[in-house]
């Protein structure tokens, strides 16, 4: 049924051994995050002779291969062994867990294999050509790329540079400690430590710092400001913090690790804060979750105009294009929020706009979603925006303890909300805390996105018993409350 | 439509002191066309009645209608002879829902060893079956409360219509009260209808109601009825480890939704190690030393089966017929009462929703109903009641709206169909779950979106994305445009919103 004419390269591609044959390509995307594959896919669906350009053998990025999906595997075993210690309140009763570490490793790398071989296929059935090598521009038309059989240069006449983020460090506890990880090391699942600092309250952080404490480690979450998440609405957190309090050893708000020595046991941290009683402790390992950086270096960018700015981003317009016509940067490399649905998002409109469409980047809310217990997501305009922006709003917000699902779940202390402007009743904003967020939160995107009215969410019948009722409830709330203004004149 | 009712302070409080038929009294007066505004006209003069409102039956749509009302200050009163909540809340879907995520507990426990985890699950059944309890009275008592704190009179007892407007309160053989209101509204669900099969009365036979009595699990169980409560009651059992056979009549079990996604779910349900057995129909039930022995037909053939339990899902009607409908003047087809699109009767003034306008249906249904006749009540424009999903909380869930393939083709409309698989996904990769389908069904000439149907993890909450997007007429070009969280299951709709764009996209984006 779908009419496309694919890629136009069928040879199964090699590098030639000389660098003298200089490659053509009209389109090529470097890196093969969720950003750089769904663009090059998009553009071998509308006919653009794409290369992709991937240091891995197959596409999937920091997403694919150390971050979002390992993470959640892992965070679906966590789900799993909360949820059999809990069963005395749903009537089961389960043995405490045994763990097979060697097992649960194996099966969480068959899942990243699982997915990022999918990927390779699709790779090969759009026709994307594929060089696994590390690209360097040498002038804004042409790449050199280092590869396993030698450097091959590249010309092209649209570049997409997608090359994503890595964990931030902090220079002075790269100490060379083997203790000491980031998010990449903690998805290795090396061993189940007794005791685990994690250095930082954002999302991941969070995600990580739940799965090891569902393993059985005693986790110590410490972070500078006085709250978890920053950024992220506080009545959804403090759903999330009442929750996770109890599944963590401790959590140091307002607290500030000056230093961190190995031991012989293991790593002795310094903290500086009042909240915190003792100030020196020793954890078997440290997560350091403090934020990523794009990669913006290396990349050759001082044979191009593109200069990245203070912080390693680099400056697009509503195209995603940059100082260079020819080149665009799409994803982590392109600016927060460092969102792997992001980052696609960018890919297609700019391989779009390469193929001629109208289109620029414009969305009104992507949706962030935490997946811890509970997520919390969120898509639009937050509380927190709109008291700093200075702007009216209203808020109508559902409790879960009135929601039938939630109670056959034992999970009645989530909350949604849904933000709206007060004069013309449009969605603004939809906030939710409580298992499955993530999923919810996709009806309050679209509501955003189509310019609904809060009745529109109202009107349509939701299924019940579903937690998505809880959606088409708040915005009851808000109705009940405006009626007196706009109940039908006669 | 007329003015918004207020509430009288004055009448409020010589409402206790009502007795029957001073509105029907004063009626005669009015042609019947313009009962209501006449008789809204007398409330506004301070013309006595009990209620603004009077509900009958306290399920799904009854206590919706009820809290909506009241809400906008309309007296209201809800007649339930038994618990608040209904069949719903105390004996079906919901404690249905709450098993079935426990049971689910169960199963995914079983499948963790995949991955390193073991722990050897048990369960008391009796407790088990209990818990059944806890969920149904939490709800209930929320919703008894938040009826209670709006001002809701609730009048313990059966109703029986003495007059249009004028409602008997039965109690034993007592009539209690009478009870005179501007609105009625019909909300008594459905009922067991007995099942025309020999030996159906039969100690092992059991209703849905009786199902909720059993004391012990049974080794082996037949389900008959392959609509939501059967394929729900029929996996819970088999997840708890009993043998079941589903059995129905209908070519394929969801008689409703379109064949493929029946199948996919029947193979899941195989899968598990149910027997599946469409398109059987169970002739004769009879008791033998090992348990009962059920004569099934298929074509012409005849086969056996011997089960210790038999549960029966299928064959419910209105509960209509205490009513007294007739001497209302209300008309009844079949028993189902006989409602306008806005939930009206013929009887002005009298509205009905929910099962007892169809037999069989969907709690959400009844509740949007339910919420219509109270806006229209308290005096909102009237309007037309949006699409429906269905929803079946099996594993994998199935979840549908709007038209099937077939509806959509018989509606006159060409179609493109987007079909996405949950095992090309990455969220299904890191829950292990890999079963199932996005199907969206557009209109191919424009792309409006005409229906979407799930089979997989968490369809339930993923449809009412799709219902979101019937409801503002969007195409399958906008809902692939709205970006989704990743990795989540939504993705899933994106990409066969994507696909059922067919060759459009690219095609015109191309030349564009």
């Amino acid at each position: 049924m779908r009419n496309v004419q694919c890629g136009v390269r069928n040879f199964p591609f090699r590098i030639p051994h000389s660098a003298f044959r200089i490659m053509k390509t009209k389109l090529v995307v470097i890196g093969g995050g969720p950003g750089g594959y769904a663009a090059a896919f998009l553009a071998a669906d509308l006919g653009i002779e794409t290369t992709l350009v991937e240091m891995e053998t197959n596409p999937g990025g920091v997403c694919l291969y150390r971050g979002c999906i390992p993470s959640k595997a892992l965070l679906h075993v966590a789900k799993l062994l909360n949820e059999a210690r809990e069963a005395e309140n749903i009537g089961l009763t389960f043995a405490e867990p045994k763990i097979d570490l060697d097992k649960m490793r194996a099966w969480k790398e068959s899942v990243v294999a699982k997915m990022t071989g999918g990927l390779g296929q699709l790779v090969k059935a759009r026709k994307v050509t594929y060089i696994k090598g590390r690209a360097k521009f040498a002038s804004a038309s042409e790449l050199d790329i280092e590869t396993a059989e030698g450097t091959q240069k590249l010309s092209f006449e649209h570049a997409i540079l997608a090359t994503g983020s890595r964990p931030a460090k902090i220079p002075a506890f790269d100490i060379g400690s083997p203790r000491i990880m980031d998010s990449t090391g903690a998805l290795q699942l090396e061993n189940i430590p007794a005791t685990l600092l994690v250095v930082g309250g954002g999302y991941i952080g969070l995600e990580l710092g739940s799965v090891y404490a569902a393993l059985g480690t005693k986790v110590t979450v410490v972070e500078m400001t006085p709250t978890l998440l920053p950024g992220a609405d506080r009545d959804l957190v403090k759903v999330l913090e009442g929750h996770i309090k109890t599944k963590m050893h401790a959590m140091l708000m307002e607290t500030k690790v000056v230093s961190m020595k190995e031991v012989k046991n293991g790593v002795k941290v310094t903290f500086e804060g009042e909240k915190v009683m003792e100030k020196e402790q020793i954890f078997e390992k440290v997560l350091i979750s403090i934020g990523r950086v794009p990669n913006s270096q290396d990349l050759g960018l001082e044979n191009t105009r593109i200069a990245p700015d203070k912080r390693g981003f680099i400056e697009v317009d509503a195209q995603r294009r940059t100082v260079e016509p020819t080149i665009y940067a799409i994803g982590d490399i392109a600016g927060e929020p460092m969102l792997a649905h992001k980052a696609s998002h960018e890919g297609r409109l700019a391989v779009e706009v390469i193929a001629g469409h109208n289109a620029v980047w414009e969305p009104q809310a992507i949706p962030a979603v935490v997946f811890t217990d509970p997520e919390i997501a969120w898509a639009g305009l937050t509380e927190t925006q709109a008291e700093k922006e200075g702007r009216k709003i209203t808020v109508s917000r559902f409790p879960w303890a009135a929601s039938g699902r939630a109670t056959t779940l034992d999970r009645s202390d989530g909350v949604t909300k849904i933000i709206t402007d007060p004069e013309t009743e449009r969605v603004l904003g939809v906030g939710i805390a409580g298992p499955g967020a993530g999923e919810l939160i996709a009806e309050g995107t679209l509501a955003i996105e189509m310019g609904a009215v809060a009745s529109d969410v109202k009107l349509t019948i939701h299924p019940h018993p579903t937690l998505s009722e809880t959606m088409m409830e708040s915005a009851e709330v808000l109705f009940g409350q405006a009626t007196h203004i706009h109940r039908p004149k006669k | 439509m007329t003015a918004p009712l207020t509430p009288h302070s004055e009448s409020q409080n010589a409402a206790t002191t009502q007795t029957e038929g001073a509105v029907a009294e004063a009626l005669p007066e009015f042609d019947s066309e313009s009962i209501v505004e006449a008789a809204e006209q007398l409330l506004r003069e301070g013309a006595p009645h009990d209620f603004d409102l009077l509900i009958i039956g306290g399920g799904p749509g009854g206590y919706t209608a009820a809290l909506r009302a009241a809400e906008q200050g309309a007296r209201v009163g809800l007649i339930e002879s038994r618990e608040i909540g209904g069949v719903h809340i105390n004996r079906g879907g919901l404690p249905i829902k709450a098993l079935l995520c426990a049971a689910n507990l169960l199963r995914d426990m079983q499948r963790a060893e995949e991955f390193g985890l073991r722990a050897s699950g048990s369960f008391d059944f009796v407790e088990f079956w209990a818990r059944r309890e806890k969920v149904t009275s939490e709800v209930r008592g929320h919703t008894q409360a938040h009826l209670e704190a709006l001002g809701v009179q609730i009048l313990p007892g059966r109703a029986r219509f003495v007059e249009s407007h004028t409602v008997e309160i039965v109690r034993g053989d007592q009539v209690v009260r009478s009870v005179t209101a501007v609105n009625v509204l019909i909300a008594t669900g459905a009922v067991p209808c007995r099942l025309q099969v020999p030996g159906v009365d039969l100690p092992n036979v059991l209703s849905t109601r009786q199902i909720w009595e059993l004391e012990k699990l049974p080794s082996s169980m037949a389900v008959i009825g392959g609509g939501a409560l059967g394929v729900e009651f029929a996996q819970l059992f088999q997840m708890l480890g009993v043998r079941v056979t589903l059995i129905d009549y209908s070519p394929h079990i969801l008689p409703l939704e379109d064949p493929d996604i029946a199948r996919e779910l029947e193979t899941a349900l195989r899968e598990g190690g149910m027997a599946v057995l469409s398109g059987h129909k169970l002739q004769a039930i009879e008791a033998h030393a090992d348990g009962l022995q059920l004569t099934l037909s298929q074509d012409e053939q005849t086969s056996s089966l011997t089960v210790e339990k038999l549960l029966v899902t299928s064959g419910r009607k209105p509960n209509t017929e205490p009513l007294n409908l007739e001497v209302a003047g209300i008309t009844t087809r079949h028993e189902r009462v006989l409602v306008d699109e806005q939930c009206q009767t013929n009887v002005p003034g009298v509205f009905a929703v929910g099962d007892c306008t169809r037999g069989t249906g969907w709690a959400h249904q009844a509740m949007a109903e339910g919420a219509l006749v109270a806006d229209i009540v308290t005096g909102f424009a009237p309007r037309t009641l949006p699409v429906v999903p269905h929803v079946y909380y099996t594993t994998p869930e199935v979840a549908t709206i709007g038209h099937g393939e077939r509806a959509a083709q018989w509606a006159g409309h060409e179609i493109n169909v987007g079909v996405c698989h949950f095992h090309d996904t990455a969220r299904a990769a890191t829950k292990n779950e890999y079963r199932g389908m996005v199907k969206i069904i557009a209109d191919a000439t424009d792309g409006t979106i005409l229906g979407c149907q799930i089979i997989g993890p968490c369809a339930s909450e993923l449809i009412n994305q799709a219902a979101l997007a019937l409801h503002l007429g969007l195409t399958v070009q906008k809902l692939a445009e709205v970006p989704c969280g990743a990795p989540t299951f939504s993705e899933v709709l994106a990409e066969a919103a994507r696909r059922a764009i067919g060759g459009n996209f690219s095609e015109g984006g191309v030349s564009a």
